[in-house]
């Protein structure tokens, strides 16, 4: 019987032509804009949910300080994709520079969110204070996983290349990390906006 | 046929880092250089500097407020997944795959949403459906191309 396969110079054939890796990778990141919706409209379900006397997002966000943690992440994707656009041209001094650079960003990001969570609980707001406080803490926690795994990754990545096991021919397994790095910028996009600047900003 | 001439005519999409594919996929296109993910950089660095700025602007109307912010908003996260990600680039499989996840997640949570109160805006569940209505209409649409589509044999005849 005849069948749709088509050979793939690099790697084994597949039924698409495609890498199965990288179909894997997009069909998880097409999950995730599910988990990540439901902790985003639990939050906006629950955002105005604050007992009195207790606090409330525009009593506890610092939204210069908020800005400055999403530029740091949002400048990781461009480092990100330029240590991938290293190795596909075979520079490997580059390709590690870059993902040193993204994995440092990373964890300034990490560290900004730890310091932010420490000062909203000094200011009384923790995961039991009210459903904001629950629904917030969630949500935001759930990303810093996400980063934290990214992290993670990438320095898993720098240790092989200085090790050379990761040479040009592997090239995709950055380009899988960088997707999943580029997906946990997107959704930090979508709640720096949906969560920190609509509730508390305008008329 | 020789097997060198039936690895020629296989159908499918064809993988996005092989310099032929992109002559057997015309929409495929070689991934950009360093120079235009800066510039796409410096566009995402000013579009984050004007939603900061409007976040200041006190004189807005609430309703202009959040449309400017969505659409900063939806600017940004089409250039990261259109040039960091390669969507722009890579096979259309990829961009289906992911549109879909968004869609479906979008429509259903926009139903939460104005179902539970969240949103009093009724007109999004016309949204909602809209999209809904949308996607089942190319997944028929895509069905029916297969369906139609000659069977080619491959040069292996194994499968992926």
């Amino acid at each position: 019987m005849a069948t749709h396969v088509r050979v793939v110079e690099h790697g084994a054939p597949t039924s698409t032509g495609l890498s199965n890796a990288k179909l894997g990778m997009w069909a998880f990141l097409a999950s995730e804009c599910l988990l990540f919706g439901a902790l985003i409209s639990t939050f906006l379900l629950y955002r105005g949910r604050a007992l009195p006397g207790t606090p409330t997002p525009k009593q506890v966000y610092d939204i210069p300080y908020t800005s400055v943690s999403s530029f740091v992440l949002l400048m990781s994707s461009l480092t990100m994709v330029l240590a991938l656009a290293a190795i596909q041209r075979g520079d490997h001094g580059k390709l590690r520079v870059w993902l040193m650079a993204t994995a440092l960003l990373g964890m300034t990001f990490i560290s900004g969110q730890v310091y932010e969570f420490t000062r909203f609980v000094q200011a009384g707001l923790t995961v039991r204070t009210n459903l904001f406080g629950t629904s917030f803490f969630i949500l935001t926690g759930f990303h810093g996983a996400h980063v934290t795994g990214g992290i993670l990754m990438l320095l898993t990545l720098f240790g092989m290349s200085l090790d050379g096991r990761l040479p040009t021919e592997r090239s995709e397994t950055v380009e899988l990390v960088g997707l999943y790095w580029h997906f946990v910028d997107v959704v930090w996009i979508v709640i720096f906006t949906v969560v920190y600047l609509i509730p508390t900003g305008g008329k | 046929m020789e097997v060198g001439d039936q690895s020629r005519v296989i159908e499918g999409t064809a993988r996005e880092t092989e310099p032929t594919a992109i002559a057997q996929e015309p929409e495929l296109a070689a991934h950009p250089g360093p120079r235009e993910y800066v510039m796409v950089a410096v566009v995402l660095a000013i579009a984050t500097a004007f939603e900061v700025a409007l976040y200041y602007i006190k004189s807005l109307p609430h309703g202009l407020f959040v449309g400017l912010l969505l659409f900063f908003a939806v600017l940004k996260f089409s250039l990261v997944a259109l040039w960091f990600m390669h969507l722009r680039f890579d096979s259309r499989i990829f961009r289906r795959l992911f549109v879909t996840g968004l869609i479906l997640a979008i429509t259903v949570y926009l139903i939460v949403l104005v179902t539970f109160g969240a949103l009093k805006a009724p007109w999004l569940l016309g949204v909602a459906a809209f999209l809904v209505a949308l996607s089942v209409a190319w997944l028929l649409r895509r069905a029916r191309t297969a369906r139609s589509r000659p069977v080619v044999v491959s040069a292996t005849g194994e499968h992926g």
